[in-house]
This record gives structure tokens, sequence and C-alpha cells, in this order.
């Protein structure tokens, strides 16, 4: 994977930099001491500095790291599993403030359940959503009190 | 050390109520369950029930956090040896050996003898901390700003040095822990910076929010990716003390292990993983036959379990008597300190006394209690592995969620919990550790602070950091690290090594 390697080590470059340009816009300081950007301008230099580094190792010297190989989507469906957590994580952040915690919950625990376990049941992809949400809302909003977005069930 | 022995039993008596050892239990219950449970490291269990613990007084915080700590380091070896799967990172060490001994029908010995391991280095590390720690901040008092900017820094490098992967990626990670630490209001200036007009953003980031993405969601989507397989746990488990043949084989692993152990704890950017891998490198090394490691030699599974809890153990004195994590859990407690207005220091254990005693005291106790929870409950946990994947990370999912809004009550910090997550999943792909940027993301606030006092104070600039002499030792030793790290990455270039 060394071109992705290289691409995100493209990235870490300009982003310095942006970073670098910003902080330069916010000040280094003056008499009075130390200004805003001098940190984020430090931060800047690190994170483009490892971005050369990283691009003259790969690129110019010609040696790829030997302690681990990346890997994407080797199990099979794994794409589909990954891009179907994050889209059901979306949904349920996204209906929170309407449906609150423990609703979208009992909606979205199903549907994660049966990204990880296709074969399984609907029903017990339906009960394991419902107990859960059931047990994380009687944890954090019962028992430890924590205000929580309602439903239009009242919980 | 009469002093430290009254202060020390001051610290006692203000745990030794029902409600703190109820929550040093819970802490010791849920830190085993997490051990146990792969896919759930301690960080993310931390990060989890942070928000938890706002409500709870600062001891009776900081000590169900410790024992989390602590108590998945005792879990993590259960797994290691019964199904070769680590629980936990540090645990890994403990699959060679461990899971051989249990193929070979002495699973029993090798549970055994890691929780007594982890029992007796772990007290061994609290007993040294009880007395070291106090010594330490009574030093620390003296140090002024450039001197604690000096020791940040050289606590970074450590990091750099310390980690596993390619050093120039820890680099990367630590300046954009750093630039995500700086975004927000400037508490000095009053200026925004990188808020790009979003109101959510002018209170900086959430530290709850960073950890359960990095730490959590990117471990859920790495496992659902791998499509984990469920456990089965095949082992009879039977005879959990060891014999004396064990106990005559273990008992110098266990010791150097608690001392190799300890002396990493304390170095920033060590910790448990660390200290598990060198322990075991070197009990083969010292071993007269080193080939029979990995095939079921009782040594390899009592060094590293001893030298993991031991540096748990030393951990704490940075924490405590510097107010400088040493590493991604440590911060994170440091966290949880500053959340229940407690500033970990050198003055913590001046100003308040009671908080650093009890939760050295409840390091005690805690221990009691792991070994109570992993020698007698052994085959309730080892059921616990009998819970499908497919159950356990829905729940997780919510529990992350829930867990971060009630940090903060905002649903923004929800969306950056998932751009965490999903960006923590892709850097693991590309070999990016992500303790650095969580440590920098800590530290970076004190760090700048100290900064800008230092050079307030300076007439020359940057030059107070040479100008006093435990500033400037602090620094050079810093300079001379960063120069080892680049020849070591120069030298391994010709073999394909590593930077």
């Amino acid at each position: 994977m060394p071109a992705l390697n290289i691409g995100l080590s493209l990235f870490w470059l300009l982003f310095g930099l942006a970073l670098a340009h910003q902080s330069l816009a916010l000040g280094l300081g003056g008499p009075g001491g130390p200004g805003s950007g001098l940190f984020p301008l430090l931060a800047a230099i690190l994170i483009a500095m490892g971005g050369v580094g990283v691009l003259l190792r790969d690129v110019v010297w010609g040696v790829h790291e030997g302690e681990f190989t990346p890997r994407f989507w080797m199990a099979r469906g794994a794409a589909l599993r990954v891009g179907l957590l994050v889209l059901v994580m979306i949904g349920m952040i996204l209906a929170v403030p309407k449906l609150g915690f423990a609703l979208s919950g009992a909606i979205g625990l199903p549907l994660l359940f049966r990204t990880i376990a296709p074969r399984s049941p609907g029903w017990f992809a339906l009960l394991v959503g419902i107990v859960a949400a059931g047990i994380v809302h009687l944890l954090f909003a019962v028992m430890l009190g924590t205000p929580l977005p309602r439903g239009p069930l009242g919980f | 050390m009469e002093g430290t022995f009254a202060a020390l039993a001051g610290g006692f008596a203000a745990i030794l109520t029902p409600e703190t050892l109820y929550y040093i239990f819970i802490g010791s219950l849920i830190g085993t369950l997490i051990g146990v449970l792969p896919g759930i490291g301690p960080l993310a269990a931390l990060s989890l029930l942070l928000p938890a613990t706002v409500a709870l007084p600062p001891v009776a915080a900081i000590a169900m956090l410790s024992a989390i700590f602590y108590g998945s380091m005792y879990g993590g070896s259960i797994t290691s040896i019964l199904v070769n799967i680590p629980g936990e990172a540090a645990s890994v060490v403990t699959c060679l050996d461990g899971h051989a001994m249990a193929k070979q029908g002495r699973a029993g010995a090798a549970l055994g003898m890691a929780a007594l391991g982890s029992f007796i280095a772990g007290t061994f590390g609290i007993v040294i901390l009880t007395f070291f720690s106090p010594a330490l901040s009574s030093f620390a008092i003296r140090l002024g700003p450039p001197e604690y900017c000096a020791l940040m820094v050289l606590g970074l490098v450590c990091t750099i040095l310390m980690i596993r992967g390619s050093a120039l990626k820890g680099m990367i990670m630590i300046g954009l822990g750093t630039a995500f630490a700086t975004q927000g209001m400037d508490v000095v200036s009053g200026e925004f910076r990188f808020t790009y007009g979003t109101i959510e953003l002018t209170a900086g980031i959430e530290l709850v929010a960073v950890v359960i993405g990095l730490f959590g969601v990117s471990e859920i989507l790495s496992t659902v990716e791998q499509s984990a397989p469920g456990m089965a746990v095949k082992t009879k488990l039977r005879n959990l003390w060891p014999s004396r043949a064990d106990w005559a084989a273990s008992w110098a692993p266990i010791l150097r292990g608690s001392g190799l152990g300890f002396a990493v704890g304390l170095v920033p950017g060590g910790g448990p993983v660390t200290a598990s891998f060198l322990s075991y490198a070197a009990e083969r090394r010292i071993a007269k036959d080193p080939s029979s490691f990995g095939k079921g030699r009782i040594e390899g599974v009592a060094g590293p379990e001893a030298a993991n809890n031991a540096a748990v153990s030393s951990g704490m004195i940075p924490l405590l008597s510097l107010g400088i994590p040493g590493n991604a859990v440590t911060a994170l407690l440091m966290g949880a300190l500053i959340i229940n207005g407690v500033q970990p220091g050198p003055m913590l254990i001046v100003e308040n006394p009671q908080i650093f005693w009890g939760v050295v005291a409840s390091l005690y106790v805690g221990n009691v209690f792991l070994l109570i929870l992993n020698l007698p409950l052994v085959g309730l946990w080892v059921q616990l592995l009998r819970v499908p994947y497919s159950v356990l990370f829905p729940t997780i999912v919510l529990l992350a969620m829930v867990g971060t809004y009630s940090a903060n009550r905002n649903i923004f910090d929800l969306w950056v919990m998932l751009g965490f997550g999903v960006m923590g999943w892709f850097l693991r792909k590309l070999g990016y550790e992500l303790a650095p940027l969580v440590l920098a993301f800590v530290l970076a606030p004190l760090l700048e602070q100290s900064l800008r006092q230092s050079m307030v104070m300076s007439p020359d600039g940057a030059m107070i950091f040479l100008a006093r002499p435990v500033a400037a030792t602090l620094m050079v030793v810093s300079a001379l690290l960063l120069i080892f790290v680049a020849f070591k990455g120069r030298a391994a270039t010709p073999k394909g090594g590593t930077t």
C-alpha cells in the first residue's frame, strides 16, 4: 500500500502548511509574550516535517515499513459491513434529537445486529435492540440520572 | 517514613466506606470484564465510563477508573490463555505460553500464576509508589514553568521513542493531537483558533468524544470488518493454585517482571504493553533453553503478567506527583481528575492529601478485590466469552453514543466521535499509533501554558530553557533522544526497517 501511504504523507505536508499559514495569521507574539499562533505553528511544523519524512523515506530512499501490511476489505462483505455500520450510526445521531436515545437505539441496534449477523432471525435482532437500548437507558437515564434527549414516547 | 504511614492510614480511612469500596469493586469488575472481552480496550472502557464518574466524589471516581485499568490487565490474561485471543494489547505475549499450557491441560496453573503474579507485581508497584511519589512531589514543587515545559517535551519525545511503529508517524500524531487541542478559544488572548465560525468549536473539542471515537468506534469498525467469529472455550479448569514446581520456576520471572515493568511504566510513553513484551524477551534471553518458549513455559506467563501490572502502578507516579501523564490511559485519568475539579501535580499531595492518599490506598484494595475476582470466579468470566459479538457490539455502539453525549450534553460531540472513529480506523490501517495523539491532546494545553509562562518570564526568549540547569538538562536529553531515534531509523534503513 505504498501509494496510499505516500498520498497520506502528501496530505500531512499540505495540511501542515495550511495550518502554519493560519497560525501565522493568528500572530506569533510580541512584547507582551507569545501569541495565539505560536503553539499551533509548532504543531504544524511537526505534522509537515513528519509528512516530508515519510515521503523521503518511501519515495527517495525507497524504504517501506516491514512491520505491518495495511489491508482493506480482506473478509467477504467487509466494505458493506463497515459502510452500513457508519450509515446506521449517522442515522442514529440524526434521529437522537427527535426520537431520543432509547427509541433511536431500539430502531438502530437491530439494524447493526443484522449487519454483523445477517443470518440471525429478525425477531431476535429486534429483541437484542430493544433489550440493549433498555439496559443502556436504565443505566444512564435512571440509575445515573443523566438527562438524555427524550422521544415522542416520553423516554 | 512514619509520616507516610500515617498519611496512608488516612487514605485508607477515607476509602474504607461502603460507597467507595462499592465503586472500587465495580471498577475491578468492569475492568476484568473489559480485559476478558476482546475488542474493548481499557482506554475505550475508561472513556465510556468517564462521564458517569462526574457525579462521584473525586476519590471514588479515580479509584473506580484506576481499578478498570489494572482490572483489564488481570482479565486480559484469561482470554489469552483459554482461547489464544488477547483480551487487550498487554496480554498478547501471554497467548504464546499461556495458551500452550492450556492445550497441555495446565490452564488452571497458567491462570493462577497470571493472577498471583499480577497481584504480587501490582502490590510491589504500589508500595514503591507510596514512598516514592511524596519525595518526587516535594522535589517537583520547586520546579518552575520552564522545567515543566522541558519535562513535557521529554515526555512527548519518549513517546516517539517507545511507540512500536514508525517514529515519523508518531511525530505526525503528536502534531495532530496538539493541533486539535488548540481548537477553540485561546484562554489567554480570547482569540478564536480554527473554529471557522462554528459555535460548537468555540469551547474546543471534547476529550471524551475524541477518545471514544479513536479507541471505541475505530475498534468496532475494525472488528466488524473482520467479521470476528465466536470463541469456543473447550478447556476444563482445575488446580488454579500453582504447584511447588510452578512457584520455583516463576518467582524469579515475577520479581524481574515487577522491576522491569515498574521501570518501563515510569518512562513517558512506556506502559503495560511495552513492559510485557520486554519481560517476555528478557525471560527468553536468559533461559537455558529459549526454544522451549512458546511451548508452555510458565515463566512466559508469570514474567509478562507481573510486568504489565507493575507498569500500571508506576504509571500513576508521574501523574500523581508531577501532573504529567505518561500514556494515553493516565492521560484520561488526568482528564477525570480535572473534570472532578482536582488538578493533579506536585501540589495535589499538599492541597488535597485525602485525595492523593485515598487514590493510593484504593490501589491496594483494588488489587485484593481483583485477586478475589480472578481466582475463585474465573469460571464466571469464562462463561462471558460465550457472548456473541453480534450482541456485544451494537450495545457498545449505543453505550459509546450515550457516554459521549452525557459528557457535555451536546449532539455535536456525537459527530466528533464518529469522525474520530473513522479517522482512527483509517490511520490504524496505515500503521499510525493513536495513543500519542491522545497524549498530545491532553498535554498540549499544559505545555502551551508553561511555554507561554516561560517566555513571559524570560528577557531572552527561548534561551530560558538553556539558562536554567534542570530545564537545560531535560532539553538536552530530549534532543539526544531525538537524535537517537533518527539514527535508529537510518540504521534500520538498509534492512528495510522502520524510522
